[in-house]
């Protein structure tokens, strides 16, 4: 009997080509927290990311008879697309995500989920309230960096910016982020 | 930002999260950028060990990949799945080009139909559901006529067709469809009567054709008519009197044109005068005799030279075996009197028929080479008569041709 989780990406794309969506539910299984990761450090709440998430693989399901990988990983191109989802939405709503504020992500973040009170849902607000004093491509590089662990060159490629730029943004993203998160301290203090 | 310092960043990440390094002994390989590779390091860190605190719940992913999968068949269902480029192409090759075939096919189908169809109704009799098809198109043969003679021509037809499915149908017994057909017969024949009367206007001698061609066609048909008369019911028989009526008309029309316009006169005079006129003028324009003094004066200068080789290649002198006969033998007796005696009672009358064209041309080149000799004496006086001699006289040019060299030499000392 066939093991999804015996296959490729490869594999598991030529299968959802050709209509199979158990295949297409594989990957979307080895990549989602990628792209919900991607989505939820850049939005309001956790609503809307995992919403964003269906779409971005929604998006990707009709898209994927186009995908060629040429050098981009499908993890790139998946999140090539919730760039774009994410870019819609500001486009909707007419803001961007730097704009979000750390009032808003308090107030729609302190949802009466009981799981959010404990140590570990803390340390999550942290570090998207850190993360949401950044610029937009400051969070993006990061959150593509060292969140999702893509290298330099597929950061590059989903960002559409070259190798070096994206060397030269993520050390002026961490020197910044550290620079929030130590005003945030002292701020407590 | 050195790319080395990014090197040390990104390696420093990989040992650490492996497990064999740390901060400090990472930063303690690069002591030129060490207090800010620390500070980089300690960051990145901090991002990648939050990484689990923005994961999804495990309810979320279960849950949502439920929704996936069911929002992936049901528009599986809705919509054909996505096809290949293969399939695509395959696609619209089969539309294109099943398009333009199914059209031919149609076309090709309608033709074949109407063809049919068109060439049934002309076997069709009043009363047959083609015979509206039939009467129809010939209404449409004599609108797109152009001249008033093929439209003569066509009523002729027209009133042929009647006669015919008159007969049809008396053979098949239908009576009510016959008095209809005859009466329709009666008007065709008065109307092709007023065509031929359009057509006198323009040329009596076509209009006479054209109604000894109806009369003859009505008068086979006549007897035929008179004998169904005695054995026709009154109202069948009412109308084939018309129609007998309508055909002595034609009858006296065309011996009224055939009256004033002479069957046999009138053929010859207009085509034949001018086509005779055409072939006559070039037997007059033979007068080789007027060309031939003519040219006997400026050859003896120049053309000689020249000339000689025409009469060789023209086939004038092949054609006249008897020349080239003469002058073999000839040529001996020849100088003085003999081919002059021999030649213009045959040739002449040759050349007028066949090549009196090459003739006149050719001719008076050798004669002039000829003649010199004549010059010395009166002999000129003699050929008068036989003007055309000169013309024939071809034949000697070859055996004078050798002579010519000396001859003329001699002809202008005098």
């Amino acid at each position: 009997m066939l093991q999804w989780h015996d296959l490729e990406d490869k594999q598991l794309i030529k299968l959802a080509k050709d209509g199979e969506a158990e295949a297409f539910g594989e990957l979307y299984e080895r990549h989602v927290n990628a792209v919900y990761r991607f989505l939820y450090a850049r939005l309001d709440n956790s609503m809307d990311a995992e919403d964003f998430t269906e779409e971005v693989f929604l998006r990707a399901w009709n898209s994927v008879t186009n995908y060629r990988e040429r050098g981009v990983p499908f993890l790139a191109f998946l999140l090539i697309i919730a760039r774009n989802v994410l870019i819609d939405q500001y486009r909707k709503n007419g803001r961007s995500p730097h704009q979000v504020t750390i009032e808003d992500i308090q107030l729609k973040d302190t949802n009466p989920d009981p799981s959010e009170i404990t140590n570990i849902n803390l340390k999550r607000q942290e570090i998207r309230q850190a993360l949401g004093q950044l610029r937009d491509d400051y969070q993006e590089v990061l959150v593509l960096r060292f969140l999702n662990d893509l290298s330099p060159n597929e950061t590059a490629q989903v960002m559409k910016r070259s190798t070096g730029a994206v060397r030269v943004l993520q050390h002026r993203a961490i020197v910044a982020l550290r620079k929030t998160m130590e005003e945030q301290h002292e701020q407590r203090i | 930002m050195s790319k080395e310092f990014n090197e040390a960043l990104q390696s420093g990440l990989d040992l650490i999260r492996s497990g064999g390094e740390t901060i400090d002994s990472i930063v303690a390989r690069y002591p030129d950028f060490a207090n800010e590779l620390r500070e980089q390091l300690e960051v990145a860190l901090w991002l990648s060990s939050s990484r689990a605190l923005l994961d999804p719940s495990p309810e979320f992913i279960a849950s949502s990949k439920r929704r996936l999968i069911t929002k992936i068949r049901q528009e599986q269902q809705a919509t054909p799945a996505p096809l290949t480029w293969g399939q695509r192409i395959q696609e619209f090759f089969t539309v294109q080009k099943l398009a333009p075939v199914g059209f031919v096919l149609v076309l090709m189908l309608g033709l074949v139909v109407s063809g049919t169809v068109v060439s049934a109704s002309q076997k069709s009799i009043p009363g047959d559901n083609l015979y509206t098809i039939k009467r129809t198109l010939e209404q449409i043969a004599l609108a797109t006529s152009i001249e008033e003679q093929n439209d003569a021509e066509l009523q002729i037809q027209f009133v042929e067709n009647r006669l015919s499915e008159v007969k049809a149908l008396i053979i098949e017994g239908r009576y009510d469809e016959v008095a209809d057909t005859l009466e329709d017969t009666e008007e065709q024949v008065y109307d092709t009567l007023e065509k031929i009367e359009v057509v006198s206007e323009q040329n009596r001698f076509l209009a006479r054709d054209l109604a000894v061609q109806l009369d003859e066609l009505l008068a086979t048909q006549r007897t035929i008519l008179e004998a169904i008369t005695q054995n026709s019911p009154f109202q069948l028989s009412f109308q084939i009197a018309r129609v007998v009526v309508v055909s002595e008309i034609v009858k006296l029309t065309a011996e009224e044109f055939s009256v004033f316009v002479p069957p046999t006169s009138t053929p010859p005079p207009t085509p034949r005068p001018t086509r005779v006129p055409t072939r006559t003028p070039r037997p007059t324009p033979t007068p080789a005799p007027t060309q031939v003094p003519i040219q006997p004066s400026p050859t003896p200068t120049t053309k000689p030279t020249k000339e000689p080789v025409e009469p060789t290649d023209t086939p004038v002198p092949t054609d006249t075996p008897a020349p080239t006969n003469t002058p073999t033998t000839v040529p001996t007796n020849t100088p003085t009197t003999v081919p002059p005696t021999n030649t213009p009672t045959t040739v002449p009358t040759n050349t007028p028929t066949t090549v009196p064209t090459n003739t006149p041309t050719k001719v008076p080149t050798n004669t002039p080479t000829d003649i010199p000799p004549p010059t010395n004496t009166p002999q000129p006086t003699n050929t008068p008569n036989p003007t055309v001699i000169p013309t024939n006289t071809s034949a000697p040019n070859f055996t004078p041709t050798q002579e010519t060299n000396s001859s003329p030499t001699e002809t202008p000392i005098p």
